[in-house]
């Protein structure tokens, strides 16, 4: 079974679990006019299910999907929801540089003019333009 | 019944050197802060407002309008450069533009969108001039049922889009249109899908949504795709061909009808008021596509790609001020911000302005061309800079890059939430690609997506079970008729021929 | 007996600050204004209308922040949780805070009473208007001639307009259409295009009537409006419903009596400066109505019994 097939099916269990779970607990019912809350959402998700059930039936076109690189995107991923996480803790001008140090170590990076744009510059210049200048807080 | 004096003495206002200042600020703010991903005009014109409570409403508006149109010509650069849109409306324009850079035209790609946008601009801005009126009118009578045939010619054009899977492109397009039905509903405005989360009562930002999709997984790829030491991120090698750097006028001139046509498509969806045009850009590349005699190059770098989305994109500018500047009605947000500007300036766009502002309304409109004069030669100055940014090396860039991403989207959805959200649509938009579900489909089902259900319910309570209304409706038939065409046209006939 | 305790309490909070330094405070740092809409609403330019006249008239910094999200909801269940320092306030509408209350209270964090009330901006203006060529001049020609007619079509683009729809409906026992719109100005749209017969606005018709493209038949609020004083309201005519939309600044629960009372001043001298007088005035064609900090509690508490009667009768 191919990774391309098999993606039809997934699809296909998400429509899925869109109409039976998702969408009954997530949509208010109400008693009057033409198209209820739940109408659309549903008309997707059947469109949804019957997609993925053709695809896993008769798969077409191809994916490419490369395990360890996508772990290393997936770690990027992570590296930059803890950064998120760190600038809604102890604000942007402490958080940013944190984040792009652990991305320039992850790439290695070891230019020290890039390294200090980066790291330094690139915050201090974000602020100051948009919290000094624009009088817009970041976080 | 037209007053030459008044006509005359608009076009001197909005030729005098501090008028033009204005626009000349707004026009590079705009680029600029256009090419700053998930900034964007819209959240510039905002920012800028407080900034022209001090001005005369001519360069107030003057500064708002270069804001606009340069920002439209900004977002195009690092769609081009790093695959990664400035702003959603550019986000058809990567589908030619980055692979030019790939293919070492960076420069050919950036002028080609820079001259493609400011042909459609200009366009929309004279069809605003000369039949703004009569445009409106008939603008006017697109009611419900018509806009409800729109979206659904809209959807149909898709089908072009869809690529070598037609169950993956269904697949793609409905989860877009789910994924646009959060937040309230459209009829009895209840919540949908908001996980306790109160910010999504409004709909899924769409700065996070496109910018999720589109810019951060391509960010996340070109990092990991970095080991050891990283090269510039785009190299434009020194012994390049003159002929691939510039754009000559045969290639200009070559792109005559994939340009009228995105102005044309762009003119007519910025037209009808409340339609959501960031759509257009992309109906234009359908067309284009397939209207092409070689419809396989397109997605691999050919610049008929490039003039199709950046002028119809820029000819909804202009075209945003027709029911604007006529009724008195905001054709989208920026238009609501032009208007904002004026009314505190005491000047009340609708019915009465030509006649009683009649001189502000000739000076705007010498404005909005003096614009595209200046955003043309900002933008071709602005290459220079771009082209030495672009030669940094990919860490920084693409670091760069995500840290714009996140603080725009901060900015411009007012919290973290918005970044949480454009973080869970990159993860999507990551495995969306990987296993060839067209991202691009995607996107433009959850740009179409609100207004399709608004209109459908909108149509559903006016017909009231009664489907015979819809025979006294010509413009719809047509509509509808002209979707079923299409998705033949585009979807099916399209495949067959591959087979 | 509660609402006594509160008045109590509040009274109380009221008569420190009376014997301390009234008036002395001022913000040590800028004061973040976050506004519960997004960028170029009324609510916004309302917002940085009264933020630059309180810097001008004070020298306090202030700071603009849009928090979207809810008509407010989502902007005021995080302002609850903010320090009451005076350094954080929030401008909000109370139609869909008093609506969610009613509706959904228990999914919210915060009540009435989770702010302290700071002053009201202005009220916003309702009307029920039509074509200008059509064929009845008054709300209750406007029932005979429906009552001639199949289904008409009544725009609306919030659901407390729907709510009074539905309840005109219930009581005159004819059958509208209600289309839903994103806005007023659309709904102007599809008015002046035919494709709806009525529009429920609040504000966006005036340009309108000067015009002579529209006209007024109704008012949905509990008064008349300044500049169309021989329109009747809906109460006039029968229909006992209305909705007063009120543009007010909050703060969080606990702002110390000086601090709230050095606020109020400031916001009210800057809502009835001249400035920010012309600048309403052209914007959103409305006049400063300022109802003081207790004015605005009171308003809030009484708004959340006229919704619900409200959603009672539009059921």
């Amino acid at each position: 079974m191919t990774l391309n097939r098999l993606s039809g099916l997934v699809v296909a269990i998400m429509g899925l679990s869109l109409l039976f779970w998702i969408i009954p607990h997530q949509t208010e019912i109400v008693d009057s006019g033409w198209l209820k809350p739940a109408t659309l959402p549903k008309i997707t998700s059947i469109f949804i299910i019957i997609a993925g059930m053709l695809h896993f039936i008769f798969p077409t076109g191809k994916a490419e999907f490369d395990i360890e690189f996508s772990l290393r995107v997936g770690l990027f991923f992570v590296i930059s929801t803890i950064g998120l996480y760190l600038m809604n803790l102890i604000g942007f001008i402490m958080a940013t540089p944190i984040l792009i140090s652990v991305i320039m170590a992850m790439i290695k990076e070891r230019r020290p003019f890039w390294l200090i744009a980066g790291i330094l510059l690139l915050p201090a210049s974000i602020w100051f333009c948009v919290d000094f200048l624009l009088n817009k807080p970041l976080p | 019944m037209i007053d030459f004096a008044i006509i005359l003495g608009g076009f001197a206002d909005a030729l005098t050197l501090y008028n033009l200042f204005f626009v000349l600020c707004g026009v590079v703010l705009g680029q600029f802060v256009g090419a700053v991903p998930g900034v964007g005009p819209v959240t510039a014109m905002a920012i800028a407002i407080p900034f022209t409570f001090a001005l005369d409403p001519l360069p107030a508006i003057a500064f708002l309008i270069g804001v606009n149109k340069g920002g439209l010509v900004g977002g195009a650069v690092p769609a081009i450069l790093i695959n990664t849109p400035g702003t959603p409306d550019a986000a058809a324009t990567t589908l030619d533009g980055y692979p030019m850079t790939k293919n070492g035209k960076p420069e050919k790609a950036l002028k080609m969108a820079l001259y493609s946008s400011v042909t459609g601009d200009a366009f929309s801005d004279v069809v605003l001039i000369t039949v703004a009126p009569l445009i409106a009118m008939v603008a006017l009578k697109m009611g419900p049922i018509e806009i409800f045939a729109l979206m659904v010619f809209a959807f149909s054009i898709i089908a072009g889009l869809v690529g070598d899977s037609m169950s993956k492109g269904i697949a793609a397009a409905a989860f877009g249109l789910f994924f646009a039905t959060v937040g309230l509903d459209p009829e009895n405005s209840t919540p949908r899908f908001i996980f306790g989360h109160f910010e999504l009562y409004d709909g899924l930002p769409l700065v996070s949504v496109a910018l999720g999709m589109l810019a951060v997984p391509e960010i996340f790829r070109r990092l990991s795709m970095i080991r050891g030491k990283s090269m510039a991120a785009v190299t434009i090698s020194k012994t390049q061909k003159k002929e691939d750097r510039r754009v000559s006028w045969a290639e200009y001139w070559s792109c005559r009808y994939t340009i009228l046509r995105g102005s044309v498509i762009g003119t007519i969806l910025g037209a009808i008021p409340g339609l959501d045009s960031s759509a257009a850009a992309f109906m234009s590349y359908a067309t284009a596509k397939q209207t092409s005699r070689d419809p396989d190059s397109f997605g691999k770098g050919n610049i008929h790609g490039i003039a199709a989305t950046e002028s119809a994109n820029s000819a909804v500018s202009g075209a945003n001020l027709i029911p604007m500047l006529t009724l008195g009605i905001p054709g989208n947000i920026a238009a609501a911000l032009i208007i904002t500007a004026l009314m505190i300036h005491g000047v009340q766009p609708g019915p009465l302005l030509f006649h009683e502002q009649g001189r502000l309304i000739y000076g705007l409109f010498g404005t909005l061309l003096m614009a595209n004069i200046l955003n043309l030669f900002t933008g071709l100055l602005g290459l220079r800079l771009w082209a030495k940014i672009i030669g940094a090396p990919e860490s920084f860039i693409f670091s760069t890059a995500l840290l714009l991403c996140i603080v725009g989207v901060y900015i411009s959805t007012g919290g973290l939430f918005g970044v949480g959200v454009m973080f869970f649509f990159a993860l999507l938009g990551y495995f969306m690609n990987a296993f060839g579900y067209s991202i691009i489909v995607f996107v433009i089902a959850f740009f179409l997506g609100e207004r399709f259900e608004l209109s459908l319910s909108q149509s559903l309570n006016i017909l009231d079970g009664d489907y015979a209304i819809l025979l006294t409706r010509p413009v719809a038939l047509v509509l509808f008729g002209l979707a079923i065409v299409s998705v033949y046209w585009f979807g099916i006939r399209t495949n067959k021929k591959k087979e | 007996m509660r609402n006594l305790l509160v008045a109590i309490i509040v009274a109380c909070m009221m008569m420190v600050p009376v014997f301390a330094q009234a008036q002395d405070w001022s913000p040590k740092s800028s004061i973040k204004l976050q506004i519960g809409f997004g960028a170029g609403g009324s609510t916004d330019i309302m917002g940085r209308l009264i933020a630059s006249g309180v810097e001008e008239m004070t020298g306090w910094n202030i700071v603009v922040e849009n928090k979207p999200g809810g008509g407010g909801v989502a902007m005021f269940s995080t302002l609850m949780n903010k320090k009451p320092d005076g350094l954080t306030l929030g401008v909000g509408v109370n139609v869909p805070i008093l609506l969610n209350l009613a509706l959904r209270g228990d999914k919210l964090p915060f009540k009435i009473d989770s702010f302290d009330y700071i002053a009201t901006i202005i009220k916003g203006e309702n009307a029920l208007v039509v074509k200008a060529d059509a064929p009845y001049d008054n709300f209750k020609e406007f029932i005979a001639y429906a009552k001639t007619k199949d289904a008409i079509a009544v725009g609306y683009d919030a659901k407390p307009q729907q709510m009074i729809i539905n309840a005109v409906s219930k009581q005159s026992g004819i059958k509208f259409k209600l289309i839903k719109h994103k806005s007023g100005a659309e709904q102007i749209q599809s008015l002046l295009g035919g494709h709806i017969t009525l529009a429920c606005l609040a504000g966006a018709h005036i340009k309108y009537l000067k015009s002579g493209d529209l006209k007024m038949i109704g008012v949905y609020n509990k008064d008349r409006h300044s500049y169309a004083l021989n329109v009747k309201t809906l109460i006039e005519e029968g229909y006992n419903y209305y909705i007063d939309p009120y543009f007010y600044i909050a703060a969080p629960k606990g702002l110390p009596g000086n601090i709230k009372s050095a606020l109020a001043k400031a916001f009210d001298k800057a809502i009835y400066s001249e400035k920010v007088k012309l600048a309403l005035y052209n914007t959103l064609k409305a006049k400063p109505y300022n109802l003081g900090s207790d004015g605005t509690k009171e308003m809030m508490t009484n708004g959340e019994t006229d919704v619900k009667a409200l959603i009672e009768a539009g059921k």
